[in-house]
């Protein structure tokens, strides 16, 4: 048995026991000995994931799970996939010339389709492949990421995910590394006066629209982003969201009418008529955001910035809003 | 900024993969959305990860997708209702188009057809003239029955009841078949040469009223009348009436090369006095048995389109337009419009002024119709001679059913207004001048002229 898997922690949760039925079923159905997996560590394993989630029982300990319990429990776990990471988490050899059999490829295509680009794709899966293996330590200790796949999703799934995030992570800390020659080569913005923004008018469009936007719920927030600030196309959306592509257009124009009524109000309770209202809509956000950047200072503050609005640096943390869903 | 190193700002890639592949139940899911609605990077996390799941699905090449209907089987699918009402719209078009871009038939044939208003005898003596009633009246004619049609079964038992001529008619063109020929439709081809004019009268300047009474010229090649005028029309002058005793061929070659015939015969009593009866019995082609006659022409009025337009756009030495017209033989008179009258001998060519005998100007000029034309009494009776002995035998061709019977039928009865001097079986009174033209001016006088030049008030 690996040292991995015979941890003290698990002593504990020893006293769970997985239903014969169960442990029988899952024992073929996930292939457990092609992963090099005895059936003592295949049954840690179940009882180490079911302890975890306390088999999705509201109440009560995780031990009093009865077989069907149990069963319901893993039927909604990508089960295979689990016990195949949790192996290769455990540095069973077999387990991994089975992962590497069945994801290395797919992970290098995935490197290659999220940063678009052959080296960088084999970069990015290589840096991955690498870390999965366990070669970073933690305080001394192994620490592999395939430890926290749940079997939510699928294995191949979660990898093209966490390739996405090591990605997102790495451009966003680096894109703003850029030489200053380049920065002071961007194109100063055209002065016409006849489009400046009236002063007076900002402050109160940025409010009315913050209002407006805030008011908004949670799915109409990610479309607007989405759409006005990412430039996702309609499909793209449709994709994550899983709903037609009519849908979200259908959606998206009842959002729009809703907070240009929505600011439109609010600037009249600001004091501005309802033709200056009309007006201030007027104001192309775009230029709004070139200003900004020629100051070349965050103290553009009464600028208005839709991006900042629907990006806000004070978002609650995730664990908060997700409440009892358990992130890491 | 690594979500291992922060993972309580960001979901985890188990949160994020499982809202990808949605795995998530609804209160997850709603709140990883409402995350990913302030949080750009997770946004992209899940658009990146969204996309490189599609990159790597495979093709479905074991998939072998049902046959699809052709785009022509769809449209026809969904517009099958609309296409049965199309079909039978464009069906009607079609044929619409078809009887309108059809070439149209020949006048001819209408002519033919096309009966011709009967006009009784009985006008002259209704309407009687002072000339008229200084002559002997004609006989009249029986009103033709409107039932009567020019039908070969109808025309058989009218020819057994057959009445003597009327003298009268002699020198009108009728033949002893009038009776019948009245009765009949008009056929334009082989009606005795200007008893249509009769019925028009030569009334230039009432254009429209005579040549709308006037069937349209024949085209069959048996027209004598026709070759005998159209030599006229062309040449402004009229030709001696000696074509018609030339066979049909002869005359087709004479007449080669003209597309428009003449519009009128106006030599009548040159067929009249041969009388002319069809030989040729069934659909044989016609053939006209001339008899060398020895009937004294009269002179026939010029008439028809080509007179009328030579006397309308006739160049008066005033320079002014015609307002009125009248045409006989080459005789032609012009009003223009500041009432002077003129006067021609060629068919146009050359005008004179006529002067003024009247008071006032002169408005409209007039021609008599073609009753008033004579015959001398010797060529009248020799003429009536010939017709009696023709007449049985002609009479006895005629009472087989022959298609081509109304081509030699007679011409319909001369106009009821009849003016000037009366015509009898022995001539023209000579106690009557002869009237040809009338003059009426703008106080509503008329005056009468035999020559177009010496006029006198009526």
């Amino acid at each position: 048995m690996p040292a991995e898997l015979a941890l003290p922690d698990l002593a504990p949760h020893a006293r769970c026991e997985i239903a014969p039925a169960v442990l029988d079923e899952l024992w073929h159905s996930c292939e457990a000995e092609a992963c090099g997996l005895t059936r003592p560590e295949f049954e840690q394993i179940l009882v180490r994931i079911g302890m975890g989630q306390n088999f999705a029982l509201a109440t009560g300990p995780a031990a009093e799970a009865a077989g069907a319990q149990q069963a319901a429990f893993f039927g909604t776990l990508r089960m295979a996939d689990l016990v195949l990471a949790r192996a290769c988490a455990a540095a069973n050899e077999r387990a991994w010339e089975r992962f590497i059999a069945l994801y290395r490829q797919p992970l290098l295509r995935a490197g290659m389709a999220i940063t678009g680009n052959e080296s960088l794709g084999r970069e990015l899966a290589d840096g991955l492949y690498a870390e999965l293996y366990g070669l970073t330590d933690r305080e001394g200790e192994r620490r592999c990421p395939l430890e926290s796949y749940a079997g939510r999703g699928s294995l191949i799934g979660w990898l093209r995910t966490t390739l996405a995030q090591r990605h997102v992570d790495r451009h966003r800390r680096t894109h703003r590394e850029q030489p200053l020659e380049e920065a002071n080569d961007r194109p100063a913005p055209l002065a016409d006066a006849a489009k400046e923004p009236d002063a007076t008018a900002l402050p109160l469009l940025s409010g009315a629209a913050e209002d407006a936007l805030q008011s908004q719920g949670p799915e109409e927030k990610f479309l607007l982003a989405s759409y006005y600030l990412d430039g996702r196309k309609l499909h793209e959306i449709a994709a994550v969201l899983g709903v037609h592509e009519a849908t979200v257009s259908r959606k998206l124009k009842r959002v729009t009418a809703a907070v240009r009524k929505q600011i439109v109000r609010g600037l009249e309770r600001r004091g501005l008529s309802r033709g200056a209202a009309e007006d201030a809509l007027a104001i192309d956000p775009r230029d709004l955001t070139a200003a900004d950047r020629s100051s070349g200072t965050h103290e553009a503050h009464d600028h208005l910035r839709l991006k900042e609005l629907l990006q806000t640096s004070q978002a609650n943390p995730f664990k908060e809003q997700a409440g009892p869903i358990k992130t890491k | 900024m690594n979500p291992t190193t922060q993972p309580d700002r960001h979901p985890d890639a188990e949160i994020l993969n499982a809202f990808v592949e949605h795995a998530l139940r609804d209160p997850e899911r709603a709140q990883v959305v409402a995350h990913m609605g302030e949080c750009a990077r997770c946004r992209e996390v899940v658009f990146l990860a969204r996309a490189a799941a599609e990159a790597e699905a495979p093709p479905l090449a074991g998939i072998k997708p049902e046959p699809r209907p052709g785009r022509i089987a769809l449209a026809l699918a969904k517009w099958r209702v609309a296409l049965i009402p199309a079909a039978a719209l464009a069906a009607t078009g079609a044929v619409v188009l078809w009887v309108q871009l059809r070439p149209a038939p020949p006048r001819a044939e209408m002519a033919q057809t096309a009966p011709l208003p009967a006009r009784p005898m009985t006008a002259p003596s209704a309407a009687p003239t002072a000339h008229q009633t200084s002559a002997p009246a004609a006989t009249p004619l029986p009103a033709p029955s409107p039932a009567h049609r020019s039908t070969p079964s109808e025309q058989r038992p009218e020819r057994k009841n057959v009445q003597p001529v009327s003298p009268a008619l002699a020198g009108t063109g009728f033949s002893g078949s009038a009776p019948m020929a009245r009765n009949q439709a008009v056929p334009a081809a082989t009606a005795p040469i200007g008893s249509s004019r009769v019925v028009g009268g030569y009334h230039l300047d009432a254009h429209s009223a005579a040549m709308a009474r006037q069937p349209a010229p024949p085209e069959q090649p048996n027209d004598s009348a026709d070759m005998a005028y159209e030599p006229a029309l062309t040449n402004g002058l009229l030709q001696p009436p000696g074509t018609a005793s030339m066979t049909p061929a002869a005359r087709r070659g004479a007449t080669a090369g003209k597309a428009a015939p003449a519009p009128v015969p106006p030599n009548i009593l040159a067929v009249q006095g041969a009388n002319a009866v069809p030989v040729s019995d069934g659909p044989e082609p016609l053939t006209l048995q001339v008899e060398p006659s020895s009937v004294q022409l009269a002179p026939q009025p010029l008439n028809g389109l080509a007179v009328m337009q030579v006397a309308r756009h006739a160049k008066l030495p005033s320079g002014l337009n015609t307002v009125s017209s009248a045409a006989m033989l080459n005789t032609l008179l012009a009003v223009d419009s500041a009432g002077a009258l003129f006067f021609s001998q060629d068919a146009g060519k050359h005008w004179e002024a006529v002067r003024p005998q009247w008071r006032g100007k002169a408005i409209a000029v007039q021609a008599p119709p073609q009753g008033l034309y004579q015959l001398t009494p010797a060529a009248a009776a020799e003429s009536l001679d010939r017709a009696s002995i023709v007449a049985p035998a002609a009479q006895e061709k005629r009472a087989r059913p022959n298609v081509n019977a109304a081509v030699s039928s007679p011409p319909p009865p001369p106009p009821a207004h009849v003016s000037g001097p009366a015509v009898t079986a022995t001539g023209v009174d000579p106690s009557i001048p002869a009237v040809l033209f009338k003059l009426i001016t703008d106080r509503h006088q008329t005056w009468i002229s035999a020559d177009g030049k010496v006029w006198r008030e009526q």
